[in-house]
């Protein structure tokens, strides 16, 4: 449950007030504020064409089963 | 269990279920500012099941989290993890968790782990499944088979690692209407902007786009089912009210990946939104943001949203130059960026936006293209002037295109390329190094937004608040000129980079002035703030205003 702003003291408001928000509206600009580890290495282009393999299965699939009910 | 006999045993109440099932917890860790949605669903899910959900921060401590989950005994610990940035950070605290003899079953959801399971579990053995895609359905019923022992391999939505490598089952489809879940578990404290509580609600998920630098519609398009799911507008303002009275929350972000404006549907699903905010008075008390594409934005339909409290749109405009916007697949066109811009600021909407200043595709005379887009949208300094490196993320088409032409980079955590020009290599290190006063979490830039929002947030919640328009345009010149020096930056210094002159981006001097504007910012900020204390104090804790949020036009 949280604590609504009449259930905490006039001080502690107050400094709410004055208090900066920092909102991050889009994930790239967390590249400026992450500390980075570059200690794990590639394998990337593995990992993508992976994900590819995966959605052109599930293209390949669908397409055989709306062939199959065109037919 | 199949999806919906699944969805029949969510939605069981039992009171005998609930105590044969007492001692089922569920510890669920994550990156939690801002409030984490996914988390907050899951717990949310687990709760109306009958058992016990712990939300807790990846950045905690690591040892502190192996006393507590050692004592509470979890069956499962799900870890939610959309970056693989922080991947590392990740491994430490599973790592610490199991030198601590903890041997819940570990699993792990999220973007990233979604699209990349493969990866993910060859670099992180303390994980014993990935939760596929949505997990609201699949974290249940794993929960359902361990707490009885039985194996869970066969499961729809899971990735584990097998004797003879990664091992995915059928994806699970998506969940078809998200009403049917819980309104999601929120965080014991708030977080505020000027005082005002706020909290991040959606109102659908998925983006029937195809931006070739975003995941989210890999994964959304990956796992059966719509893609784009939308809420009933009576749902998503019961959520509100309910927010409204247990937090008093009176900003309200919808984090949805794209609000959902799009066409006829979307317009009559605004309408209804619109009236329904009217109707419960939430439009009397309350602000909201969203983030939307700029080819929405439409004088009626965004003039009818401020009244009902809209106050701060997000776009991703991405690209000022057509190559970049190519590049990007954003399928949207410089004019309709320019032309959404004009009219927010015609309504007087505040306005933030994403821009990938590098990309691919980007020379030197795209950079200068850039800027000279930036110049006509922020050069008025209605809002700060911001830009990023796009990265190849897990799960983008165009990593698939950058590693194809061989020019992929970085490693698992910190993906990254090469661009076809070497010279901009050197030149977006260093700019990216010379521009940092600006552009960073507490930058010039990120602080003058800030700003600008939080007036904005003021000016709509506490009419009674004075010196709102000197303080405003006070704001907008200091905005002006960090604009403008921040563009001519990036102008005067490709040109010479180009010419084999890097001077323009020596850092002391843009360090300097940047300090200088913020310590002037902080002053003014600090003062217009104090100046108006007692009315905020008194806005904030919802004693009566003299006005509504918004005033009733007169024609």
């Amino acid at each position: 449950m949280g604590i609504k702003p009449t259930e905490i003291s006039e001080s502690a408001l107050q400094s709410s007030i004055l208090e900066r928000i920092r909102w991050i509206f889009d994930p790239v600009d967390m590249d400026h504020i992450l500390q980075i580890d570059k200690n794990l290495v590639r394998q990337i282009i593995a990992q993508r064409l992976e994900t590819n393999a995966e959605i052109n299965r599930s293209i390949a699939e669908g397409s055989a089963k709306a062939a199959k009910l065109l037919r | 269990m199949d999806g919906d006999r699944l969805h029949a045993a969510i939605l069981l109440d039992a009171p005998e279920r609930r105590r044969k099932d007492a001692k089922v917890e569920i510890a669920l860790i994550g990156y939690q500012d801002q409030g984490n949605l996914g988390l907050g669903y899951l717990a949310a899910v687990v709760e109306r099941r009958g058992w016990a959900a712990r939300l807790y921060d990846i950045r905690d401590d690591a040892d502190a989290l192996a006393r507590e989950l050692s004592a509470r005994k979890p069956l499962i610990v799900g870890f939610s993890l959309i970056f693989q940035f922080f991947l590392p950070r990740y491994r430490e605290v599973a790592q610490t968790l199991r030198a601590a003899g903890i041997d819940a079953h570990f699993t792990i959801g999220g973007h990233f782990p979604s699209l990349c399971h493969e990866e993910l579990l060859a670099n992180f053995p303390e994980i014993d499944s990935v939760v596929r895609y949505e997990g609201e359905e699949t974290l249940i019923a794993l929960g359902e088979r361990l707490r009885c022992g039985a194996d869970w391999r066969d499961l729809d939505g899971i990735a584990y690692q097998g004797p003879d490598g990664p091992v995915a089952t059928q994806a699970r489809a998506l969940v078809t209407d998200l009403d049917s879940l819980p309104f999601p578990r929120r965080p014991d404290k708030v977080e505020r902007i000027v005082g005002y509580p706020t909290l991040p609600v959606l109102a659908s998920r998925g983006c029937i786009r195809r931006c070739s630098f975003c995941s989210i519609h890999t994964f959304y398009r990956t796992a059966p089912g719509r893609t784009v799911r939308v809420r009933q507008p009576e749902k998503v303002v019961e959520e509100m009210l309910e927010l409204r009275e247990t937090y008093d929350v009176r900003v309200f972000l919808f984090q949805d990946d794209d609000f959902p404006l799009w066409g006829k549907k979307g317009r009559r699903w605004a309408d209804e939104l619109i009236d329904r905010l009217h109707a419960s008075g939430l439009s009397h008390d309350t602000i909201f943001k969203i983030s939307c594409r700029a080819e929405y934005v439409e004088e009626e339909l965004f003039g009818a949203l401020k009244e009902a409290g809209l106050f701060l749109v997000y776009m991703g405009l991405e690209s000022g130059v057509e190559d970049g916007l190519d590049v990007l697949f954003k399928q949207t066109s410089i004019e309709q960026n320019l032309q959404a811009v004009a009219t927010l600021k015609q309504l007087g909407l505040a306005w933030n936006y994403g821009f990938m200043l590098f990309d691919p595709s980007t020379t030197f005379d795209s950079i200068r293209g850039n800027a000279a887009f930036l110049r006509r949208i922020v050069g008025d300094g209605s809002t700060a002037a911001v830009f990023s490196r796009m990265l190849p993320y897990g799960g983008t088409t165009i990593r698939d295109t950058l590693a194809s032409e061989g020019r992929l980079r970085g490693d698992l955590t910190h993906p990254d390329y090469v661009f076809l020009d070497p010279l901009i290599n050197d030149y977006h290190g260093l700019l990216t190094r010379a521009v940092r006063p600006w552009i960073h979490n507490r930058g010039l830039s990120y602080s003058l937004a800030n700003s600008i929002d939080e007036v904005e947030t003021i000016e709509r919640l506490a009419p009674l608040a004075s010196g709102c328009a000197e303080y405003r345009a006070e704001l907008r010149a200091l905005t002006a000129e960090s604009n403008d020096r921040l563009l001519r930056l990036v102008e005067d210094s490709s040109l010479a980079f180009e010419r084999g002159d890097p001077e323009p981006l020596d850092p002391l001097p843009i360090a300097a002035y940047c300090e200088a504007q913020l310590e002037t910012l902080d002053a003014l900020r600090d003062t217009f703030l104090r100046r108006n204390m007692d009315t905020l104090v008194a806005s904030i804790r919802g004693m009566p205003a003299a006005h509504p949020v918004m005033m009733p036009q007169v024609h």
